[in-house]
């Protein structure tokens, strides 16, 4: 489905991602965790083709393709909403689903709306949105053109325990066998809950993979998380 | 909780007509959604109009009344105004795209960078437009200039000289808003490119006032200025709106 090879990000002197080879099947999910600084959200960009690599290449679905056709089949969650305060829910969809190239973006607007469970607030502005709910108006977002891929830039953090549980509901709904989930997060707990595999990245480097059978408990890789982070 | 039907996309696909019909549909998109903030937000427009009309009437008060028969005088005073209202607004509407990351959201859909670029630049030229089409009477009035060359024999010199000054300035203002200092980077940017789009306006202005006709060469030169810049904007929009 997804694969790096060698892929190497610099900004300026400060190396973000190095040499990272990565291969994510069709239909998993890929948790990776890591301490501030260790270049999770810059690999996420890169693979949602938002910042272009030094040197190394993505593969997407075996094929190169033109970054523009692929940001068609990537959906990225980023730690902002990427809304317009002044529209509602319901027109912000609208008009991402018109980028998009929806063919019914009103209808699908409303869709993904409800299938988040913000349909009554629909045609609310979204600055009287609680983060809660800014964060599964983000959701419905990255739903919007059903994307093969989807990009989950630490998910839960600002979270409180109900938005929390809710977003985790809202993605184990997305786990329907086809759809390819790669998300990074500090939350051990929900993020093994949800992943076949996990990684620790470390100054951006893969330092660790397994399968979720390979981990072992929670604690165990909790505990691994921590020797890893401290010795970064 | 989700259950999500499988949706249709407009893949763009190897057609011609259907590429070039998705391209015009996100670049309305665009404008919309600009037009729509604008109108619910009143951040942009009333800024630029308050400050064009506070120029229009300081400078009336340091001429005194009468000073219509200066034309060339009155002509510099109208594309001060309309020069600083310009970097004003455009400033503020790329700022809007850094408010919340939406330029992320942007640059995250499968949109072509001159269809984004050349959205935005449509929305700031309606604003432009919007704030002559409010100040250029009362610059008629306050210079005591005939309305008839204001408002209508005026219309394509203000016309073109806003499409020179908006297709740069959004081009720009796109590259400031990511800089720290982007208020002082965009007229350090602008003002040496639309010099002569600025020299023509004032002539072509001074030449309608004076009732000598629609602007003469001004007009011309003008046409030339907005078809090089716009396509040179459309073609470097992909590089100064990545990364």
């Amino acid at each position: 489905m997804l694969a790096t090879r060698a892929l190497t990000k610099r900004f300026g002197p400060h190396i973000a991602i190095s040499d990272l080879h990565l291969s994510v099947a069709r239909g998993s999910c890929l948790a990776i965790f890591g301490p501030n600084g260790a270049g999770k959200t810059t690999l996420l960009k890169l693979l949602a083709f938002l910042v272009k690599p030094t040197s190394g290449e993505i593969i997407f679905g075996g094929k190169r393709e033109e970054a523009g056709d692929l940001r068609q089949r990537i959906g990225f969650l980023s730690h902002q909403p990427l809304l317009y305060r002044h529209l509602t829910a319901y027109e912000n969809l609208k008009f991402y689903a018109r980028l998009y190239g929806l063919t019914s973006a009103r209808k699908r607007a409303r869709e993904v709306l409800a299938a988040v469970g913000l349909d009554d607030r629909a045609d609310e502005p979204i600055q009287r949105f609680s983060y809660g709910m800014l964060q599964r108006a983000a959701v419905a977002r990255v739903l919007l053109h059903e994307p093969e891929l989807l990009l989950l830039d630490e998910p839960f953090s600002g979270l409180d325990s109900q938005g929390a549980r809710d977003l985790m509901a809202i993605l184990e709904g997305l786990r329907d066998g086809d759809r390819t989930l790669i998300l990074t997060t500090h939350d051990v707990h929900r993020g093994l809950a949800l992943c076949d595999e996990a990684g620790i990245l470390i100054r951006g480097r893969l330092a660790y993979r397994a399968s979720r059978a390979e981990l072992g408990s929670e604690e165990n890789f909790a505990s691994l998380y921590e020797a890893h982070s401290e010795r970064a | 909780m989700v259950e999500l039907k499988e949706q249709k996309l407009l893949r763009g696909g190897p057609t011609w007509p259907r590429r070039r019909w998705r391209y015009f549909a996100q670049v309305g998109a665009i404008v919309w959604k600009d037009v729509v903030v604008e109108y619910r937000s009143k951040g942009v427009v009333i800024t630029m109009a308050v400050f064009t009309l506070l120029v229009l009437v300081l400078f009336n008060f340091a001429f005194g009344p009468g000073a219509g028969r200066e034309v060339p005088v009155a002509s510099g005073i109208l594309w001060t105004a309309f020069l600083f209202a310009a970097v004003l607004g455009m400033n503020h509407t790329f700022a809007l795209e850094k408010e919340g990351d939406c330029m992320q959201g942007l640059l995250l859909s499968p949109i072509d960078r001159s269809a984004l670029f050349l959205g935005k630049m449509v929305g700031n030229l309606i604003f432009l437009l919007v704030v002559e089409a409010v100040s250029l009477p009362l610059f008629g009035i306050l210079y005591n200039l005939p309305l008839h060359l204001v408002v209508w024999t005026l219309a394509p010199i203000v016309l073109l000289a806003t499409v020179g000054l908006g297709s740069v300035g959004s081009l720009f203002a796109s590259i400031a808003v990511n800089t720290k200092a982007r208020e002082v980077m965009l007229p350090l940017l602008l003002f040496p490119v639309v010099v002569p789009v600025l020299i023509a306006a004032v002539r072509g202005t001074a030449h309608v006032l004076a009732g000598e006709g629609w602007g003469g060469d001004a007009l011309r030169f003008l046409v030339v200025y907005d078809v090089v810049f716009l396509v040179a904007s459309l073609l470097v929009a992909e590089y100064v709106l990545e990364e």
